[in-house]
């Protein structure tokens, strides 16, 4: 089945930010100077990730609207389009808002001192952290009662069941390593900090909904919705392996050389997360082609 | 009054005409919707008084065939063989008819799936 232009478009962007990331990379290798990568991140990376976000809100509104609103799958593209939002608005505060870089226009009329920066800074975390992650897993979760329901849920596999398990592990040292902090070191944290702690469980749940997904999908086979859900299953691994990464750099356990590979795979995880609704959107264009009712507009 | 208020006032007090077509092709759709939804369920209901063993039924087939076909391209072949593999057993092309329709309303939406059941069924007299 041949590649849908949106999708090839999606990722075509992503291939011309990693041609750019390479280059940023070998920079540092050759140099030891983290100038290129940090540009790199601050200026294209950021603004691929804020449209990319955008992307991703407006193919998933406009995949709520094939569905009427008593329809299962309404409610599971409301709460992806409420996740996609949440996302956006966290990748403006984090990316744009929040940054010392000279296309925010709070850096441009004078606007951001540094107290207002981490504010705003924790705002993004927060809202496109665990916020987004709760609405993101409430929708998958509705998808996999509706797989299941229509016995397209397959048993997970060995391999599933290892991924799971790892995460659970991961998730398991955070919570303890929490606790540490909290009973031993008696660390006060802040309310974005407390809010934050939620994400790894979170994570580890939407991993189980992923493997879940990507089990169906292969009982499904290669068709649009299969490949929509896997898409979306994709971008939740993604973040995981992302969310495993940071805290392996953070612990130090990754060599400072291999370190910035590892950054690159938000841009996958975002990619794939708007690539999802594109397929939708594609059955829906497929299924009405040759009727006599037409598509529906995107208005 | 200033003009984008005059203008505002004159678009409320006009008759929409560019919307009196539009509703009249929505009516038209509507209608035969609703044609084609009695003509097909008419065809059902004939096939479900008489045996279904009644000889070979080619336009019956040829609808299978054609919701195979939606199936592999909207799910997969995977899930084709699965829905063939629940329904054979039971008797009857119908019901696998039946377990495709449900699964392209659950996953494409009514307005999808309907547009995808009228071409299955469109070759039935």
């Amino acid at each position: 089945m041949r590649v849908l232009k949106t999708v090839r478009r999606l990722w075509t962007a992503l291939t011309a930010l990693l041609v750019l990331g390479v280059m940023a990379y070998a920079h540092f290798l050759f140099t030891g100077s983290y100038a290129f990568l940090t540009m790199l991140f601050e200026y294209p990376g950021a603004v691929f990730f804020v449209l990319m976000t955008a992307a991703e809100v407006c193919l998933a509104f406009r995949a709520r609207s094939l569905f009427d609103s008593a329809e299962p799958m309404y409610a599971v593209w409301t709460l992806i389009f409420l996740s996609a939002c949440c996302r956006l608005a966290g990748a403006a505060f984090l990316q744009v808002l929040s940054a010392q870089i000279p296309w925010n226009p709070l850096v441009i009329f004078d606007a951001l001192p540094a107290e207002k920066a981490e504010t705003m800074r924790n705002i993004g975390l927060v809202v496109g952290g665990p916020v987004a992650m709760v609405l993101l897993a409430a929708g998958l979760m509705r998808v996999i009662v509706l797989q299941r329901r229509l016995g397209m849920l397959g048993r997970l596999s060995i391999l599933d069941k290892s991924a799971i398990a790892l995460i659970c592990i991961f998730t398991a040292i955070e919570v303890s390593e929490i606790g540490w902090r909290l009973l031993v070191d008696h660390t006060r944290p802040g309310v974005a900090q407390a809010v934050l702690w939620l994400s790894d469980p979170l994570l580890a749940f939407q991993l189980i909904e992923a493997a879940s997904l990507r089990r169906s999908v292969l009982n499904m086979g290669q068709g649009l919705v299969s490949r929509c859900w896997g898409m979306m299953a994709l971008g939740v691994a993604c973040t995981s392996a992302g969310d495993v990464i940071f805290w392996a750099n953070w612990h130090g356990f990754i060599p400072t050389v291999i370190q910035p590979v590892g950054w690159f795979i938000w841009f996958f995880a975002v990619t794939a997360y708007a690539s999802a609704p594109s397929y939708q959107i594609e059955a829906a264009r497929v299924a009405h082609q040759g009727s006599y009712t037409g598509f529906p507009s995107r208005s | 009054m200033i003009w984008p208020q005059k203008l505002w006032a004159r678009i409320l007090r006009q008759p929409n005409e560019a919307v009196a077509p539009l509703s009249d092709k929505a009516d038209a759709v509507q209608v035969a919707a609703r044609t084609e939804l009695e003509r097909v369920l008419g065809i059902w209901t004939r096939w479900w008084e008489r045996n279904e063993s009644d000889g070979s039924d080619e336009q019956l087939a040829s609808s299978v065939r054609r919701m195979d076909a939606a199936l592999r391209t909207f799910l997969g072949q995977q899930a084709l063989l699965r829905v063939r593999a629940a329904s054979d057993p039971c008797g009857g092309r119908g019901r696998s008819l039946l377990a495709g329709d449900r699964l392209l309303v659950a996953f494409l939406g009514r307005r999808a799936a309907m547009a995808v059941t009228r071409k299955v069924y469109s070759n039935l007299r």
